[in-house]
């Protein structure tokens, strides 16, 4: 249940965003540039990474709907079925894990992410730049989890494909987030 | 940010609405609250300069480390204590957060937009404090330059100007801001 009787109990972001309109195209742009931009990493890859930050945050809201876009874009379905917290016990690539090793270090522990954890990624065959599009991606999920929890979002597992569908980034410029 | 022009521009525009567009908060009370979380991030980068800013905007050196140390004890504006209490919970244990944890910054006398406004600043900062890390960047404690840097967030804010037209408001503000730092060193 949302915090501010402003926002209605079955708010999204969309209605977040709403409060303050000046500022949802410029996040929408940089989300699609983010999401669906290019990057050695495939859409898929970067809502896998989305997903798993917003489960390590127990962001239910979040992971819902982009657990769900990932599977929408090709990621192995499987992945996704117990909620996962340990990288190794879920069919992700091996060459994906240490992005995700990466990612529960940053969002859990941001002080403590070390040359090793980057040197992982790039011994995996990801260049800096994949690296860098990455951080972004944990970034920015670390911003969406506090947006929809700091707000009180319900995380509504029955909208969460739809949530996914709305947020295919399809859109052009305006985004939709 | 200078490797990745079109997506800086776009943030750019989103930390100057967050810090320094409308809002209950003064631009002064947001700084305090990026340093703060910043500092509850132990990222050094973010917390140096943020509080700086917030020391430039008039908050006493000493307020950030007794924030730290103890919120109830520290020596602030009383209405300003279930907020950073707010954004500590959403930076450190974020699923944690309940609908009293808003209820004690409206019971402060803020207005619902203010939980919002919190809630952006904090969001940004945990971003920030990511990219930071993320990518390795270290802190310069130079106190000259961190003083220098922070009357310059103060007075120029966040938005990039090279993509703005000269007539935009902000490109004024900058414009305005760089010759009162020039006129002043």
């Amino acid at each position: 249940m949302p915090f501010m009787k402003s926002l209605p109990d079955t708010a999204n972001v969309r209605e977040i965003f709403g409060l303050k309109p000046e500022l949802r195209r410029a996040h929408g742009e940089m989300g699609r540039i983010i999401m669906r931009g290019d990057s050695e990493l495939t859409p898929a890859e970067r809502e896998t990474i989305a997903a798993y930050v917003s489960r390590i945050n127990r962001c239910d809201y979040c992971y819902g709907g982009h657990s769900e876009l990932a599977k929408s874009l090709g990621a192995n379905s499987s992945i996704f079925e117990n909620m996962f917290d340990d990288v190794d016990a879920v069919p992700v690539s091996e060459k994906l894990k240490p992005i995700l090793q990466f990612a529960n270090v940053l969002t859990l522990q941001p002080g403590k992410v070390s040359q090793a954890h980057a040197d992982a990624v790039y011994a995996a065959g990801w260049s800096e730049k994949a690296l860098h599009d990455a951080i972004l991606v944990i970034c920015r999920f670390n911003f969406m989890n506090r947006l929809t929890l700091g707000h009180g979002l319900d995380p509504a597992p029955e909208n969460f494909e739809k949530r996914a569908a709305s947020m295919a980034y399809s859109t052009g410029p305006q985004g939709k987030e | 940010m200078a490797q990745r022009p079109e997506i800086y521009r776009h943030w750019h525009q989103v930390g100057e609405g967050i810090m320094r567009g409308d809002s209950p908060f003064t631009p002064g009370e947001r700084e305090l609250i990026a340093g703060y979380v910043s500092g509850l991030n132990a990222c050094a980068y973010c917390h140096g300069a943020h509080t700086a800013v917030a020391v430039a905007f008039g908050f006493p050196e000493s307020l950030m480390p007794s924030l730290l140390d103890n919120i109830d004890e520290a020596p602030i504006d009383e209405r300003m204590k279930p907020v950073l209490k707010f954004v500590r919970k959403l930076t450190l244990t974020p699923a944690q957060m309940t609908k009293a944890d808003a209820e004690a910054i409206f019971t402060a006398g803020w207005e619902e937009i203010a939980v919002h406004d919190a809630v952006a600043v904090c969001c940004y900062f945990n971003f920030m404090n990511r990219l930071v890390f993320g990518h390795g960047i270290e802190f310069d404690p130079d106190p000259d330059k961190v003083r220098m840097l922070a009357e310059r967030k103060k007075q120029l804010g966040y938005a990039n100007r090279d993509d703005l037209p000269e007539d935009h408001p902000l490109v004024r503000k900058v414009r305005a801001g760089k010759e009162a730092i020039s006129s002043s060193s």
